[in-house]
């Protein structure tokens, strides 16, 4: 018995060792090294950290704000009509990430768009889907009997969208940003195309690692790490509180 | 027109080229407890449906304390519904439930409301705990302390017992019986059981088809059902097909039952009202002898006519056998008449 289970255990346990523990001891021992502390002593790197995490901020609330309608919208089809419009949204996906940016280019440039809210508009658009995805399933779960039972008890359309709709697909809500933001907090690429002066940390990283300075590149990518592991166990913390697991 | 809570005039409403509700005329009193009882499909559930303003009726009228509803939005009408799987809200607490529709109106008192609400329906000291915890009955308790806490005009019950296992289900007709009568609100209870509407209602509308078949008091229905639907949904009967001239009716099968009745007519005795070996009568062979406790149920065949007998299980039934040749009787005043 005890066998079995030690060889139904070994499996996973060797991929996470080869895949994620080796890889962080390696990542960890060239950023505690002068390269990697000397990158980190840089006050230009805090403002990068800075710029990268107010800008998730920024385009996962819009994400948001734009992913509901949507959402609700779909969940609100027939099953025909369903499938077709949930095809399109992630029918972008089908198209190379450099291609429909530099598409987006194409369009944004005559008219002169391309300052930090451009950035923030062409990263959402490139995250719309993993928003509306997630929305949509936990939109297209609430029981309409519950929207009834509000609007029986005298709130109106939109005092029972906050008092119950939004509650009630919170963990929609969460996953949905928390899908957005944290590949969005490490974006690299994408904000230079729009705009070269939008550095964000990601692209900072990439520098780092192509001009050879694999301890600064290092230091960088641990510290994105660790405050993306802090975000998800807030996030967890947050879901077990509200009874949402 | 004051004393009426709810009136329906010429309600009718479609889903799809079916007439879910057909010119539907009712008027319901203050302060009674109304059942529409009727089959499933029957449409007692859209016209529940309608006076909460989650339907608007096709053509016809409603009122609600002498006001016409066309256009006003579920939220507007003093109205409350208990759902028939009790639609709490799973991301509150049983108080925060209970205080909803009082937050909504922004209430006074709104924790000494709900303590008394939930005492009302014996729930007192649950108000912490989650919906999820709670048993069906529970559930059910807490949406009808939900609905009645901002004390509405109307109070509307989609078979909000049906989901219940007996014994609750019967302890349950009794406190919202009670419950009705102490706070003197006009109850909407929609059911198709029977027995339900019987044993609480002031007063029952039969529906069928998206008709009403007959209002009344439950005696009304029971006891002078004017359709052969009603008689056969409410109870259950022994029914004779004929021909009256004014003192018998004869059925194709040869009996001549004394009746005032003339011209075609459906005779129906009660099941309860039939004697066996009362001397005289109906000959017929025991087919079947059914055991419920507190009474019995005797299947008998008069020639090809199937009979039910229903009496009191105090030992004269006891004695019948299956297969034995007997005679069935009863009081011509135990017959009713109803159109064909």
């Amino acid at each position: 018995m005890k066998g079995r289970f030690l060889s139904l255990l070994l499996p996973p346990t060797a991929w996470l060792v080869a895949f994620l523990v080796v890889p962080t001891m390696v990542l960890a021992g060239s950023a505690f090294s002068a390269d990697g502390m000397r990158a980190l002593a840089h006050a230009g790197t805090w403002v990068l950290f800075w710029r990268s995490f107010w800008i998730a901020v920024v385009s996962t609330a819009v994400c948001l704000a734009a992913s509901y309608p949507v959402a609700y919208f779909i969940a609100g089809c027939s099953t025909k009509w369903r499938n077709l419009l949930l095809f399109l949204v992630v029918l972008p996906f089908w198209t190379n990430l450099l291609v429909r940016t530099y598409a987006l280019k194409f369009c944004l440039d005559p008219i002169g768009w391309s300052d930090t809210s451009a950035v923030i508009f062409a990263i959402v658009q490139n995250f719309l889907p993993f928003m509306i995805l997630p929305l949509y399933a936990s939109i297209e779960k609430l029981p309409p009997r519950l929207l009834e039972a509000s609007q029986d008890l005298g709130a109106s359309p939109a005092r029972t969208f906050w008092k119950v709709t939004v509650p009630l697909t919170m963990p929609g809500i969460a996953a949905g940003s928390i899908l957005v933001f944290i590949p969005v907090l490490g974006v690299f690429a994408l904000p230079e195309f729009i705009n070269e002066r939008t550095v964000l940390i990601g692209s900072q990283i990439n520098l780092y690692y192509g001009q050879g300075d694999t301890g600064a590149g290092s230091a960088l990518t641990l510290v994105l790490m660790i405050f993306t592991i802090l975000l998800t166990w807030i996030y967890s913390r947050f879901r077990k509180s509200e009874g949402l697991v | 027109m004051d004393d009426y809570d709810v009136t329906l005039r010429g309600v009718t409403k479609s889903f799809g080229g079916r007439r879910a509700v057909d010119d539907v005329t009712l008027t319901i009193r203050r302060g009674e407890f109304f059942s529409l009882l009727g089959p499933s499909g029957c449409g007692k559930t859209t016209l529940m449906r309608m006076i909460a303003g989650f339907e608007s009726q096709d053509s016809g009228a409603i009122t609600l304390g002498g006001a016409d509803m066309a256009g006003i939005p579920p939220h507007k009408r003093d109205v409350n519904m208990v759902f028939q799987n009790y639609a709490l809200f799973p991301h509150l607490s049983v108080a925060e439930n209970v205080a909803f529709g009082l937050r909504i109106a922004k209430s006074d008192d709104v924790d000494g409301r709900v303590r008394r609400a939930l005492a009302k329906v014996n729930l007192a000291g649950t108000e912490k705990r989650s919906t999820t915890t709670l048993s069906g009955g529970e559930q059910q308790r807490v949406a009808l302390a939900r609905a009645i806490v901002t004390g509405p005009r109307v109070l509307l019950l989609d078979e909000p017992l049906s989901a219940l296992d007996l014994k609750l289900r019967k302890g349950l007709q009794e406190e919202l019986r009670r419950l009705q009568r102490e706070l003197g609100m006009t109850f909407v209870f929609v059911t198709h059981d029977q027995e339900e509407a019987l044993a609480m209602s002031d007063r029952i509308a039969v529906m069928n088809g998206g008709r009403v078949e007959q209002t009344g008091t439950p005696e009304e229905i029971y006891e002078r059902p004017a359709t052969r639907f009603t008689a056969e949904f409410v109870g259950s009967g022994n029914f004779f097909e004929g021909t009256g001239d004014g003192r018998t009716v004869r059925t194709k099968d040869g009996l001549s039952i004394e009746s005032a009745a003339s011209g075609d007519v459906t005779l129906l005795v009660r099941p309860e009202k039939m004697r066996i070996n009362g001397g005289g009568g109906l000959p017929a062979r025991v087919e079947e002898v059914l055991y419920q406790g507190a009474s019995m149920s005797i299947i008998l065949k008069a020639g090809e006519r199937r009979l039910l007998v229903e009496d009191a299980n105090d030992g004269a039934l006891a004695r019948v056998r299956v297969g034995e040749t007997t005679t069935v009787s009863w009081r011509p005043e135990d017959v009713l008449v109803l159109p064909r």
